[in-house]
């Protein structure tokens, strides 16, 4: 009679256990972002609807990423993808994992007028979008669109996340201007390690004696590219407008070395502001860890910094 | 033996469970929306906005195939109004006749609308007259902190009048 209780339990248990199992089971489809922001944009469109994945870890550069075998498996595995474009994934390595992968893409900059950068002799787009809300703004409405076309039933819900997340990247356009407002014009001078800021100066009107462009002693892209890389000529450029400029103080990124830009401050005597979100959020639990919060806090430090 | 009354057991607890499951679901089914009374009002309303500020293109808004990009949305009890925003100039009242759609007690008007951009030093708002046969019954505004979206809902309180309830 014992081992019959036994036995009822232990089907009974793998009974329960698989129907358990089963109904956890449920695949969510899988959308996989090239950079922290996407992911982060495409995670507030989404919500818990879908998996979002970010190739990129917190702290990684996108131009001089190289892609792994596991990043090949995430893009198997994933129903859609997404981008940022304008070159900024150097070499174009996600276009060419989704090609390679025969996944769907969505380049999510799609749309955005973006500002040409003299580098070399040559005009190349700037790919560094995100730094205003209102490009943002477009960078989710591709997504959603993406979204939709993957999960029409989820329209509604995509629309409403998007919806509240767009008045959120208003407010925080609001927010920064009103920041930016309390440094005085002639100290708002923001150089950084590389050209990442210049839709940023742009918008919020920094870097005026540089047509409100980023002064960076490397160019667009930190990668041997077009553009990439600091030359001698744009390190002497940087350091002599610090000087010219009477910046009140330099700012290293997450996802730099820091090096250059900390002997540019020793040669011109001016301080190091902090360090600034820019290519990559930050890690997890970190204040930079949504896009919102980078901007806050790259604002935040920006200001005390300059005022 | 054993085996089969093994199997008997597990046949009543497997039964049972599903049994249980069957009926939590059947009960759950059972609960139906109900649907709302008409309590419609019948008579003539007529809704003016005024805003303190001219709409333009919103580059915040959602664009999507079915969702236009108007900065302005107005609504009654739920259903949209159809007031062109493309018309609104700072200052300007729009008035939209036979409103329809009042309801018996409790009604809403929702409004949502986002200033210029270039204008969010300044705080903005929308003044909503709503008349019962040219009669004011509802003047409030919606205001929006600098460089937020003008957003509210504005409560009010409808008994439907003797001589109306005498024309059904």
């Amino acid at each position: 009679m014992k081992t019959c209780f036994v036995y009822t339990m232990v089907l009974f248990c793998s009974l329960l256990y698989s129907s358990v199992i089963e109904a956890n089971e449920v695949k969510k489809p899988i959308v996989v972002a090239s950079t922290t922001q996407i992911a982060d944009f495409a995670r507030q469109v989404a919500g818990d609807r879908l998996e979002v994945k970010s190739i990129l870890a917190p702290g990684a550069d996108p131009h001089t990423y190289q892609p792994t075998p596991n990043d090949v498996q995430m893009v198997l595995s994933a129903d859609l993808c997404l981008e940022n474009g304008l070159h900024l994934e150097g070499k174009n390595w996600m276009s060419t994992l989704a090609t390679d992968a025969g996944k769907v893409i969505i380049t999510t900059t799609d749309g955005i007028q973006p500002l040409s950068i003299s580098s070399g002799g040559e005009k190349v787009a700037d790919p560094h979008a995100w730094f205003t809300p209102k490009n943002v703004a477009v960078y989710v409405n591709n997504i959603v669109k993406g979204l939709v076309q993957l999960d029409p039933d989820g329209k509604e819900e995509y629309e409403a996340r998007a919806t509240l997340f767009l008045q959120q990247l208003r407010v925080l356009d609001s927010w920064i201007r009103q920041q930016i407002n309390r440094i005085p014009t002639q100290r708002r001078i923001l150089v950084t390690t590389h050209d990442a800021f210049n839709y940023f100066c742009s918008e919020f009107k920094l870097n005026a004696n540089n047509n409100f462009l980023s002064i960076a002693p490397v160019g667009w892209s930190t990668g041997a590219e077009v553009g990439g890389g600091m030359t001698p000529e744009r390190r002497r450029k940087v350091i002599e407008s610090i000087k010219d400029s009477g910046a009140p103080a330099l700012f290293v990124e997450t996802t730099i070395n820091p090096k250059q830009i900390r002997e540019i401050a020793k040669e011109t005597g001016v301080k190091i502001g902090g360090e600034l979100y820019s290519d990559s959020m930050g890690p997890e639990d970190s204040a930079g860890e949504t896009y919102i919060g980078m901007m806050r806090e790259n604002v935040i430090l920006i200001v005390n910094a300059l005022k | 033996m054993r085996f089969l009354m093994v199997v008997a057991i597990w046949i009543v607890i497997v039964g049972g469970l599903w049994n249980y499951i069957s009926h939590r679901d059947a009960n759950r089914e059972r609960i139906v929306a109900t649907t709302p009374i008409d309590l419609t009002i019948e008579g003539h309303y007529a809704l003016e906005i005024t805003p303190t500020f001219s709409t333009e293109e919103d580059p915040f808004a959602l664009q999507t195939s079915d969702t236009t990009t108007s900065s302005f949305e107005i609504k009654l009890n739920g259903s949209t109004l159809d007031m062109n925003a493309v018309e609104f100039q700072r200052g300007e009242s729009i008035r939209t006749e036979n409103v329809s759609g009042v309801l018996e007690g409790h009604n809403e008007i929702y409004v949502n609308a986002s200033p210029p951009l270039s204008e969010n030093t300044i705080e903005h708002g929308i003044r909503v007259k709503f008349y019962q046969d040219n009669t004011l019954i509802v003047d409030r505004t919606v205001w929006a902190d600098q460089g937020a979206i003008v957003s509210g809902t504005i409560s009010f309180n409808q008994r439907e009048t003797e001589e109306a309830s005498h024309d059904h």
